[in-house]
Parts: structure tokens; sequence; C-alpha cells
């Protein structure tokens, strides 16, 4: 059995997937009871990451001080 | 090294339009970016393929890290730690509530790059949030 990609999996989870690609890997979790429990996983995470931003995404800084390349002049 | 090129400067701003509790409704925050085309974009988010190798010889233990770091602190400090690469998407997908193709536009990058930065980013943050060999027992 060629189980989906990481990738693949994790773009499902987001529903990030093309639709024609969503349905070719969901015909794959149909019969894949792990595919199917990480894409469950996944989607677990990704909620509990927005809840952990919904919460205080304040404290979160989009740009820190350091991120700036030492290459790129703006 | 690479020269970055040419740097467009722009401005993207998201709405956040569904929010079932926290801070704000509907509050709209903008990300003041640089992004160019795909050399700019691959200076600073790196090569997409290389990427996605690491991203897929990557071992899946520790997927339920976010979930059961119940201290949201925890998990907010360990995305604000991110490399910007990962942070940036990251912040823009879980917080912005931005799609791949709204988050691709606005960092100049693939739908596909996204996707890897953004599962490149959540392998980082379950290795910093699983428990500790001392926490579990």
């Amino acid at each position: 059995v060629t189980h989906p990609t990481e990738l693949a999996l994790a773009m499902l989870a987001d529903d990030a997937l093309e639709a024609h690609d969503a349905v070719e890997v969901e015909q794959h979790l149909a019969g894949c009871d792990r595919c199917a429990a990480h894409v469950a996983a996944l989607r677990e995470e990704s909620q509990a990451l927005e809840a952990a931003l919904a919460y205080d995404p304040a404290s979160v800084s989009v740009r820190s001080s350091s991120s700036r390349p030492a290459s790129v002049r703006w | 090294m690479r020269s970055c090129g040419r740097i467009a400067r722009s401005t993207v701003t998201t709405r956040r339009n569904r929010s079932p509790r926290g801070w704000s409704e509907s509050r709209a925050i903008t990300v003041s970016i640089c992004c160019g085309g795909g050399v700019t974009a691959n200076c600073r988010f790196g090569d997409e393929a290389a990427e996605l190798a690491a991203a897929e010889s990557e071992s899946t233990e520790g997927i339920d890290a976010l979930v059961i770091s119940e201290r949201g602190g925890r998990v907010r400090a360990a995305i604000a730690a991110l490399p910007e690469k990962y942070r940036l998407p990251i912040l823009l997908a879980y917080y912005d509530d931005a799609s791949y193709d709204e988050i691709a536009e606005a960092l100049g990058l693939s739908r596909n790059h996204v996707g890897v930065l953004l599962l490149r980013g959540k392998q980082a943050l379950r290795k910093t949030l699983a428990p500790s060999e001392e926490e579990s027992r």
C-alpha cells in the first residue's frame, strides 16, 4: 500500500488540498485506519494552535527584532 | 551568498472573521511584510524541495504535543521562538485564519511551499512542546 505523503495528509487536514487530490486521499483514508487517525490528530493539532493563539495572540510578535535577514536590505 | 534581489514592499491585510472567543471580534490584523519574486521568497523561506524532503523524513512522534500542552502560553512562546519562515505562515494560518492561497500570495510563495512551511513549523513545535522524559514519568 502506498500511503499519501505527510504533506498531502497535512494539507487535507487543513482543507487545503485541491479537490481532485482531496478525493484521492479521502479514498485512501476510507481504507487506512493509520492515515485516518493521523489526519484526525493533525486536525486536533490545528485546533489546539488556533485555540492557543486566539487566547492572547498579542503575545506573539509577527516580526521579531532578529527576524530580518542580514542579507536583505529594506 | 545569493542575492535576494530587489524587494517590493507590500502590506497584506487579512481579517479574522470567526472568533468564538478570545480577545477581540473581527479584529483586523495587518501584517506588513516584504515580499517579492520567487528569488526573494526562496531567500527568506528556504528551498521548497529541501524543506519538503526534511518534512517527509520527520518522525510523526509527538503529534499530540500541542494538544496536550494545556498551557497556551507555552505554545505561544514556542511559536514566537520559531524561525520567521515558519512563524509567519503559522500566524497567518492559525491566528489570522488566512487560507493557503492568501498566505501564498502574501509571502510570494507557491501554495505547496506554504503547506511545507506550515508542516515544518508544526514539526518544530512538536519537538519543543513534547514532554521531556522526566515530565512524562
